[in-house]
């Protein structure tokens, strides 16, 4: 073992700090983290081979990227046979250990102006009067950007066309492409967007530090959610305690803490504490996600993005 | 010591009176082994700092995938990130150097209240964070601005190409005003006496006289904020709405997809505009250059009195100063209020969390700003004395690589770093060095931080310090030398206190850089050094406003402690010097 037990971990600052203390506290193993996007996560696991021992954090599909790359080793944690299937990779790549959904996070002193209501539906975030104040976050940097795209490509069917199609039309709305997801709710809140395409549980949050006007919907035709997932990277120098941090993630009184952090995520466990506010993800309609295709799928729907959706406002 | 034999001193006389290039190449001719040694020592450390990056960076522009990136950018889809960057950085050069040649002119040739107060808030931005600025130029002029909206109840959209170039104007605007002032108070009283005799105007002295004397000083101002702007990454990200730049385009490919082939070709296009403003500059404004000074100049300026001059200038050094005191204002109270125009209530909830979260990362930074600034301000200095005393040929060269640590967008400069340093470097089979970068390197990867913030703190200093020695003629380095001084000594003793507001330039401004730069150690940050910008980053990011002006803060008042403590030791070294000649 050299030094204490690296953690890239793919969710908010202070979610990283508090759960990286308390992993410590609990098992005595030193930690230490360094807060990172997928996308960041991934680029640093190809320049700097070794430099983490685990990644914890951000989507299931992301993983199964990285696990293409050659980057994870595979470890089924005993304490993941306790989660629902769909939260646990077959292959033991990955196991979940939270999960949210993507929502539309609306301002509603700001719809009330426009005229509208909270949009209800994918179609809704087309109406002509959201013109300029619709947020989304740009899809190669945060994930709910990607899900965004994957959820209306998985309506479609799978027909490429008319996703590319949508988002086009989309791109008249939008106000920017925020790097990462928690930029487009702040917007919102300030009122500077009208709605974002958000995770319902950032949109919360931000509810929570003081944006009351915020309102969480969804689309009726369903929506794209994530598994938050954590796993052991190959070749780690601390495999151990790597092995004890996926195993400590994966207990009742580990995400127990989600609620005092407090994350709006929800816990994977079906046992584990989840706090009033948390949106409850049983509830939301969701489409069918497969995971592998929408690994696989992320190159292709990304290069799209920036080639004929993001540039198609500023060539007009 | 006199190494100079006889026949030289009297040829050093005759050149006197030949012109002046030939009285160059009479300096030049002569080299001490100090100045072979000191040349050995700079380009070492270059080839470390900006060598070896740039190399692997090129390697993987010049790959099949970062052609096709490069073919894009040019011709194809991505052309209109070229074509807006070029844009952004026309604009705000155009913008900071005036404004930088308002507050310059206000501050050395008029006499008005308030003087001191405009010195500072002028250089305020230079020692925040670059997104500080836009969060809070957000809050105030947003759609939902505090000013434009609840004040006046307009909706103006900021986003693009105007918030941008106020944003970016505003932070670098202080490069320009060091540069243009530093300029002015080393021109000649005697010149504005003699025109003032001659019949002359104010007015019309003012671009007879004044405006063409600076030239060299404005178009150096707007190339370090063309440059700037077009490096510029995380404006763009805040405030860039639907405007998309080169620098942005690199930063989605890198940390977006990993695709360090694509950046890499994206980088390459980068660097052609900002080399190209570099060579027009050092072919146009160099042969604009002028030789003033004799020496320090004698007397000060006479302050100017007429109105058509004064009430502009003042006029929108004012408006100048106005947008600085609210921009900053909104950064200090909104640390103070739960959430800046929407709940506005007392809370030190964000000073809390930044202690708790942040306390880390404040000693690791402040550390290796200390470390890493006086070894950027020795490095510029010491190029510049190279390029303009010694090597008036190959010292375009060094000029051109120096400058590379600023003209190579950060978030690139930054992978160059994790490309080069990750692995231990070997040359002819043997390692010269371990792995430097990344959370498996020594001393936990704040080797490759410190020599980034080295790279980006030499170009401002070693700019300043050019345009300094410029302006002494090199006739004072031969009376020196023709008394018998080396010309290591003669730089240390006669050149380098003639150009102390350089040296302030270089020191303080590798000081705010290394605290204040983001995009380049975004990719060489790790777990056992944390870095207190790209925590703030993470702030805005996560929409947390108020925790980004608590930290911001915090920031701004460790880097004006440090400064002010900078400026008075090195204004006391300066001062014993000059009473020891």
């Amino acid at each position: 073992m050299t030094g204490p037990l690296n953690i890239a971990c793919s969710q908010q600052e202070d979610f990283c700090q508090s759960i990286t203390a308390a992993f410590s506290e609990a098992t005595g193993i030193d930690a230490t983290y360094v807060r990172l996007g997928s996308g960041e996560v991934l680029a640093r696991l190809e320049t700097t081979p070794g430099e983490f021992d685990i990644w914890s954090g951000g989507q299931a599909e992301n993983h199964l990227i990285a696990d293409d790359r050659g980057f994870i080793e595979a470890y089924v944690s005993p304490n993941a046979e306790k989660l629902p299937a769909q939260y646990n990779d077959a292959d033991g790549i990955w196991s979940g250990f939270y999960t949210d959904s993507v929502g539309f996070c609306s301002n509603k002193a700001e719809l009330k102006k426009l005229g509208v209501d909270a949009p209800t539906s994918w179609d809704d975030l087309l109406d002509p009067a959201l013109k300029g104040v619709v947020s989304m976050p740009h899809p190669a940097t945060a994930g709910v950007g990607y899900m965004a795209m994957y959820t209306v490509e998985t309506l479609n069917d799978g027909d490429t066309d008319e996703t590319v199609d949508y988002f086009q039309e989309l791109n008249e709305n939008i106000l920017q492409y925020s790097k990462s997801a928690a930029t487009g709710t702040e917007l919102t809140g300030r009122g500077e967007a009208a709605v974002a395409i958000s995770l319902d549980s950032d949109c919360v949050k931000a509810k929570e530090a003081g944006y009351s006007d915020l309102v969480v919907t969804y689309p009726k035709e369903g929506t794209g959610y994530e598994v938050g997932a954590v796993s052991v990277l190959k070749d780690a120098r601390n495999a151990a305690a790597a092995q004890a941090y996926m195993d400590w993630i994966l207990t009742v009184d580990a995400q127990d803490l989600y609620a005092d952090v407090p994350s709006f995520a929800a816990p994977t466990l079906p046992d584990a504490e989840r706090g009033e506010t948390v949106p409850d993800q049983e509830k939301v309609d969701k489409v069918d996600w497969d995971l592998q295709d929408a690994a696989d799928s992320r190159d292709a729907l990304v290069g799209l993005f920036e080639s004929d959706i993001a540039s198609s406002a500023t060539a007009q | 010591m006199n190494s100079l034999p006889l026949p030289q001193q009297e040829t050093a006389t005759a050149t006197l009176v030949r012109t002046r290039r030939s009285r160059r190449i009479h300096v030049t001719a002569h080299r001490s082994a100090g100045v072979w040694l000191v040349l050995a020592i700079v380009l070492a450390c270059l080839t470390l700092l900006l060598g070896l990056p740039v190399g692997k960076l090129l390697l993987a522009g010049a790959s099949a995938d970062g052609l096709a990136a490069i073919t894009a950018v040019v011709v194809g889809s991505d052309a209109r990130a070229l074509q807006n960057s070029l844009l952004l950085g026309l604009c705000v050069g155009i913008i900071g150097t005036a404004v930088g040649f308002i507050t310059a002119y206000a501050q050395v040739f008029l006499e008005f209240p308030g003087k001191r107060l405009l010195h500072w808030l002028t250089l305020l931005p230079l020692i925040s964070p670059p997104f500080a600025a836009a969060t809070a130029i957000i809050t105030l002029f947003g759609r939902r601005g505090l000013i434009s909206y609840q004040l006046f109840g307009i909706e103006l959209d900021i986003y693009g190409l105007p918030g941008l170039i106020i944003v970016i104007a505003m932070t670098f605007t202080p490069l320009a005003y060091m540069n243009i002032r530093g300029m002015m108070e080393n021109l000649d009283p005697s010149m504005f006496e003699a025109a003032a005799s001659l019949g002359l105007s104010e007015l019309r002295t003012l671009f007879r006289v004044t405006i063409p004397m600076v030239v060299p000083a404005l178009l150096t101002s707007f190339l370090i904020l063309f440059v700037e702007a077009l490096a510029d990454l995380a404006n763009p990200l805040v405030i860039g709405g639907d405007f998309r730049v080169l620098a942005s385009q690199i930063y989605f490919a890198i940390a977006g997809s990993g695709d360090i082939a694509k950046a890499a070709g994206l980088a390459v296009v980068l660097l052609v505009p900002s080399l190209l403003v570099f060579v027009i500059q050092k072919y146009w404004a160099g042969k604009k250059s002028v030789i003033t000074v004799s020496g320090k100049p004698a007397g000060a300026f006479r302050p100017i009195r007429s109105r058509s001059v004064r009430m502009p200038v003042l006029i929108l050094a004012s408006l100048w100063m106005a947008l600085v005191v609210i921009v900053f204002g909104t950064i200090l109270v909104g640390g103070f209020v739960s959430i800046l125009g929407v709940n506005n209530t007392f809370t030190l909830d964000h000073y809390e969390f930044v202690w708790r979260l942040g306390a880390d990362a404040m000693q690791t930074t402040l550390l290796m700003t200390l470390v890493a600034a006086p070894i950027a301000a020795a490095l510029a200095v010491l190029i510049a004395w190279l390029v303009v005393r010694h090597f008036q040929r190959f010292g375009r060269v060094l000029d051109f690589v120096g400058m590379l640590g600023s003209a190579i967008p950060g978030t690139v400069l930054g992978l160059g770093f994790a490309l080069a340093y990750s692995q231990p470097t070997y040359f002819l089979g043997a390692t010269v060095l371990p792995a430097l970068a990344g959370g498996l390197a020594v001393g936990g990867g704040s080797a490759a931080i410190i020599m980034v913030f080295i790279a980006r703190g030499i170009p401002t200093g070693q700019q300043a310090s050019i345009s300094g020695l410029k302006q002494i003629n090199p006739q004072v380095d031969e009376a020196a030398i023709s008394l018998g001084a080396g010309q290591l000594a003669t730089f240390v003793r006669v050149s380098l206190p003639l150009i102390t507001p350089a040296i302030v330039t270089a020191v303080t401004y590798a000081i705010t850089k290394s605290m204040t730069t983001i995009t380049a150690i975004i990719f060489i940050t790790t777990p056992q050094t944390k870095v207190m910008t790209s925590q703030i980053l993470d702030e805005v990011d996560a929409g947390r406003f108020g925790n980004a002006f608590a930290y911001c803060t915090v920031l701004i008042a460790m880097v004006l402690v440090i400064l002010t403590l900078t400026t008075l030791l090195l204004r006391r070294l300066n001062r014993s010097k000059r009473t020891k000649q």
